[in-house]
């Protein structure tokens, strides 16, 4: 009998797995350090390092920069960590309720319907009542997105689900069909629009971090922190849906049940997100894929990972737009297709045959 | 447009696109450019170029004349510091649109005294939030217009940067029509004569 060598083979699981670990640990690393960078730069030149000097020093802040650090910059940062956290999640899990590499958080209708929701509330907001207006105010477009996203994809779903199935094709088709009667729609309010409603709704299209409230943040925090919870729990039936949909029931995965919470998951986290901050797009797909090629497909340490690194990647992307052009600001739907599209094209690139789908 | 078979048209500089005025020109359509600056000379040159293409020179002459000496007369100017006013387009989203150099507003609000708070850049831009409260208006100037582009003062400055500027302190915010705040014509007189009413820059 041949003795055979004992080769100490690591499984390639647990490879994985460590890489996965180290990787949540540097991306949680990245975090801190993009949010203390972002806590320090801004159109007024105030640093921490003041902050610091001046506290060193027995003082308290004046208002100016308390106003600055707390109400500016503080909610800002917190608003840009769950819009991108909301982003990212939410396009990992569409990636893989579609089995689809170029599934976006939008293919749900939730960006056409929101679009829609707050160009209509641009446009016609004006005809409202006054009183009404001064009622609702600022609130008026964000609320008008986030429903407007809403109905859609309860729509969508409704198309899509016959006899208690829901078919990812039908949902995908459909979704072109309700993406294009809602750019229609768009469409005709842009016509209607004025000057300087044209220049809100392109603007709102774009994307933007601004005037982030605490007021805002205790409204779309809890919807986003609810759907970024749940996702977790996905992670495994997602796993299995990748062998498809047959093989992922024979596992003991309820699949019409996996696919309602994953559909609503998303619609609730992106329609908060995105009615809060406008229309950014790409950190939905890029995140995902960057984040396969360093930990591989397995969702449970994919979702966590996509949190953080969507999150410090719109950290970035808000820091980049609010002092590269100061005192005005670039919006930041802008930032991240450019820094997005290049440096995914460039990974893409490097990776060709990893990749091959 | 050549279907109302117009005999003259009258246009902004800029308007366009350049196809179709071509096509205007080609028709036999005679066509006059007005020009757009805002400030003075800039009113009465629209004045005199209009009355020109309408083939009344001497009545616009007079006309001219008559909003030349209005406008000297209402010509704002203050002793001492000239309040700070920052124009706001809108405010739609936290967003705050406001008006740097070379644009009505920025004419308009030097014309009535009042110097603009932002001066770092051309055009109607958005404006990041610290740099708001560096520009520190004493004013806010906005369109008086149904809709977002009116917020209520309470609104306006639960705005975070927004309430910390010395406008807030006073809720000093003026509302004018927008047609007649920058529309830079026949009425300009009376719009400075009425913005410097509220800055408080009366007496020229």
């Amino acid at each position: 009998m041949v003795a055979l060598a004992e080769t100490e083979q690591q499984p390639i699981a647990g490879d994985r797995e460590a890489r996965a670990r180290l990787c949540f640990v540097l991306l949680l690393v990245l975090l801190g350090v993009v949010s203390v960078a972002s806590l320090t730069t801004g159109a007024s030149g105030v640093s921490l390092l003041d902050v610091a000097r001046i506290w060193a020093s027995g003082e308290s802040l004046d208002t100016v920069t308390r106003t600055i650090l707390v109400d500016i910059r503080l909610p800002r940062l917190f608003m840009g960590v769950l819009v991108g956290a909301a982003l990212a999640v939410s396009g990992a899990v569409m990636q893989g309720l579609f089995r689809n590499p170029l599934a976006d958080p939008g293919l749900v209708g939730i960006s056409a319907g929101a679009g829609l929701g707050a160009t209509g509330a641009i446009v016609l907001g004006s005809f409202l009542p006054l009183a009404f207006q001064d009622f609702v105010g600022f609130y008026l477009v964000p609320v008008a997105s986030f429903f407007g996203g809403w109905i859609t994809t309860l729509l969508l779903y409704a198309v899509s689900t016959n006899r208690g199935r829901t078919s990812v094709g039908v949902m995908l088709l459909a979704g072109i069909a309700l993406g294009a009667l809602s750019g229609a729609l768009t469409g005709i309010f842009v016509y209607i629009a004025d000057d300087q409603q044209l220049r809100d709704i392109q603007f709102w299209g774009l994307g933007s971090l601004a005037g982030a409230t605490w007021f805002k943040l205790v409204v779309a925090a809890p919807l986003i922190l609810i759907a970024l919870c749940a996702a977790p729990f996905l992670a495994r039936a997602l796993n299995a849906l990748a062998l498809g949909e047959a093989a992922a029931a024979h596992l003991g995965i309820n699949v019409q049940h996996m696919k309602s919470i994953a559909i609503l998951t998303v619609a609730l986290a992106v329609g908060a997100a995105v009615a809060v901050s406008g229309g950014i797009g790409f950190i939905g797909i890029v995140v995902p894929h960057l984040l396969r090629i360093a930990v591989g497909p397995e969702h449970r340490f994919l979702l966590p990972n996509a949190a953080l690194l969507g999150a410090s990647l719109l950290i970035v992307a808000d820091m980049i737009s609010r002092t590269i052009i100061a005192p005005a600001e670039l919006p930041i739907g802008i930032v991240t297709a450019t820094i997005g599209g290049p440096f995914f094209l460039w990974i893409l690139l490097r990776n060709r045959s990893l990749l091959d789908m | 447009m050549l279907a109302v078979r117009p005999d003259l048209c009258i246009a902004v500089v800029g308007a366009g696109p350049p196809d179709a005025v071509e096509v205007l020109q080609q028709a036999g359509v005679e066509y006059v450019v007005v020009p757009d600056t805002y400030d003075a000379a800039g009113v009465r040159e629209k004045i005199l170029v209009v009355a020109d293409a309408l083939g009344v020179p001497d009545a616009g002459l007079e006309l001219a004349n008559e909003i030349e000496a209005q406008l000297a007369a209402a010509l704002g100017a203050v002793e001492g510091e000239p309040p700070r006013v920052l124009f706001i387009l809108s405010t739609q989203g936290g967003r705050i649109t406001a008006s740097g150099e070379g644009t009505a507003a920025s004419g308009i609000i030097e014309m009535a005294g009042g110097v603009n708070a932002v001066t770092d850049f051309e055009g109607y831009r958005q404006l990041t939030d610290e740099a708001l409260l560096a520009a520190a208006p004493d004013v806010i100037l906005m369109m008086d217009r149904a809709g977002d582009h009116s917020a209520a003062n309470d609104e306006l400055f639960g705005h975070p940067a927004l309430g910390l500027t010395p406008a807030a302190d006073d809720e000093a915010v003026v509302r004018i029509n927008g047609l007649l705040l920058l529309g830079f014509g026949p009425r300009t007189a009376e719009a400075v004569t009425r913005l410097s009413q509220a800055l408080g820059t009366t007496g020229g």
